[in-house]
């Protein structure tokens, strides 16, 4: 087909092969510029050790860095620890100077505090003899009061007791006049009251007794029905008991049983 | 029915459970003639077949042979259950003399009784009997929904004052 499209050029005149020609250089050039397109990618690949160097060289740069920072952060880690070290040292002794003091003031307390005790132990030693004395006195006093209001109550009490023999003595008569008076109306009484409960057992006993014999002879007569009905129910003989019903039965004719209607 | 085929039950039973069980004797011997033995009607010589093969009492036997030949009669194989029901349902309209006594009688004993009670009370009453032997001798009837106490118990009660003057004259002369 390419062979017949020129030899339908070659067929054409001038213009023709002009407009062939600049075709012809049209697409060398695409070709070239494609080819340069490519190049450049080539190019690119072949530049990128530059590219490592310089990730190279900010990698170093960031180490160097860290080294100052921590070279620093040493140098002041020293400084804050000798600075602690120097304050501590400081507050012990002044810890050790404020216990040194307060040590001397107890001691003084405690020496102020001995001759204080010393001193009141003497005064209460005096005051305690004192006390003894007194209380001794006072003992005394109180017993001898004792024995005499003793031999007070004492006499009162022989008096007093003298006194109520002599009106015990003066009232026996009426006593025992009262006594037999007494002993007198509670006999009347008793006697009394014993009648009366003799009275009423007696007719309660009577009572009783004809309550039952009462009931004593109705158990009889229910004894001797129910024997004879006993005996009358099984001593007859069935032409007997026939003979008896047979009777009850022109009794109750003769009464008008049997007209009964209903 | 009949009145003379109800009489021919009726007659010589007097008591109202004996008449039941005498119309269930009927019964069995006529169906024993109808359905069995496909005879045209009862007669002697089957009686006595029907009363040895059944092994009918003496008794029974003898009631059955005692029926006249008019009773029979009246049955036939599509009439018989109706005239047996009618012979039950007259038999029910009796009147019932309810009889309780000290003592359980016999047949003789309970005949006598009837006999005296269809001659003086009622020509078809029957008679139903219990027993009780608290009562001792005599009887309580029930005659048309009354009760009468003809006992000796009874006759005690009335006699229970007299009775109880005589025990406490008894007791005081005693204890005098």
């Amino acid at each position: 087909m390419l062979h017949s499209f020129f030899a339908s050029f070659a067929s054409l005149p001038f213009a023709g092969v002009a407009f062939f020609g600049l075709a012809t250089f049209l697409l060398i050039l695409a070709v070239l510029i494609g080819f340069v397109i490519q190049l450049n990618a080539r190019l690119r690949l072949l530049t990128a050790p530059g590219y490592d160097r310089i990730v190279k060289d900010a990698e170093a740069r960031a180490e160097a860095l860290i080294a100052e920072a921590r070279a620093q952060s040493v140098t002041l880690r020293t400084q804050a620890e000798t600075a602690a070290t120097a304050i501590t040292v400081s507050r012990k002794e002044e810890s050790e100077r404020l216990q040194k003091a307060e040590e001397q003031r107890l001691e003084t307390l405690t020496t102020q505090a001995a001759a204080l005790l010393t001193k009141h132990s003497d005064a209460v030693a005096k005051l305690s003899e004192s006390l003894e004395a007194a209380m001794q006195k006072q003992t005394e006093a109180a017993s001898a009061s004792v024995v005499s209001e003793a031999a007070d109550i004492t006499k009162a009490l022989q008096g007093e007791a003298g006194a109520l023999h002599k009106i015990i003595e003066d009232m026996r008569p009426q006593f025992e006049a009262s006594y037999a008076a007494l002993a007198k109306e509670l006999q009347a009484s008793l006697a009394k009251e014993l009648e009366t409960d003799v009275r009423a057992a007696r007719e309660a006993v009577a009572a009783y007794r004809t309550a039952r014999m009462t009931a004593l002879n109705a158990e009889i007569v229910s004894l001797v029905e129910e024997t004879a009905r006993l005996a009358f129910g099984q001593a007859l003989s069935l032409e007997t008991h026939r003979d008896i019903v047979l009777a009850a039965l022109e009794q109750a004719r003769r009464e008008g049983v049997f007209t009964t209607r209903a | 029915m009949n009145d003379s085929l109800l009489a021919s039950v009726v007659t010589q039973t007097y008591l109202r459970t004996d008449v039941t069980y005498r119309l269930g004797l009927v019964r069995a011997y006529l169906e024993w003639v109808f359905f069995t033995e496909h005879a045209a009607g009862p007669s002697a010589a089957l009686l006595e077949k029907h009363s040895t093969e059944a092994r009918v009492s003496v008794i029974d036997s003898g009631f059955l042979r005692g029926l006249p030949e008019s009773f029979w009669k009246a049955f036939g194989p599509e009439t018989l259950y109706t005239e047996l029901d009618t012979l039950a349902e007259a038999v029910a309209t009796f009147p019932t003399l309810r009889m309780t006594v000290g003592i359980a009688f016999l047949h003789s004993q309970t005949e006598a009784i009837g006999a005296w009670a269809r001659r003086a009370v009622h020509p078809q009453v029957l008679l139903e009997f219990e027993t009780d032997r608290e009562l001792g001798a005599g009887c309580q009837i029930v005659w048309r929904d009354h009760v009468h106490d003809y006992t000796f118990a009874r006759a005690l009660q009335g006699k229970r004052e007299a009775l109880m003057a005589r025990v406490q004259a008894t007791a005081g002369a005693q204890s005098v």
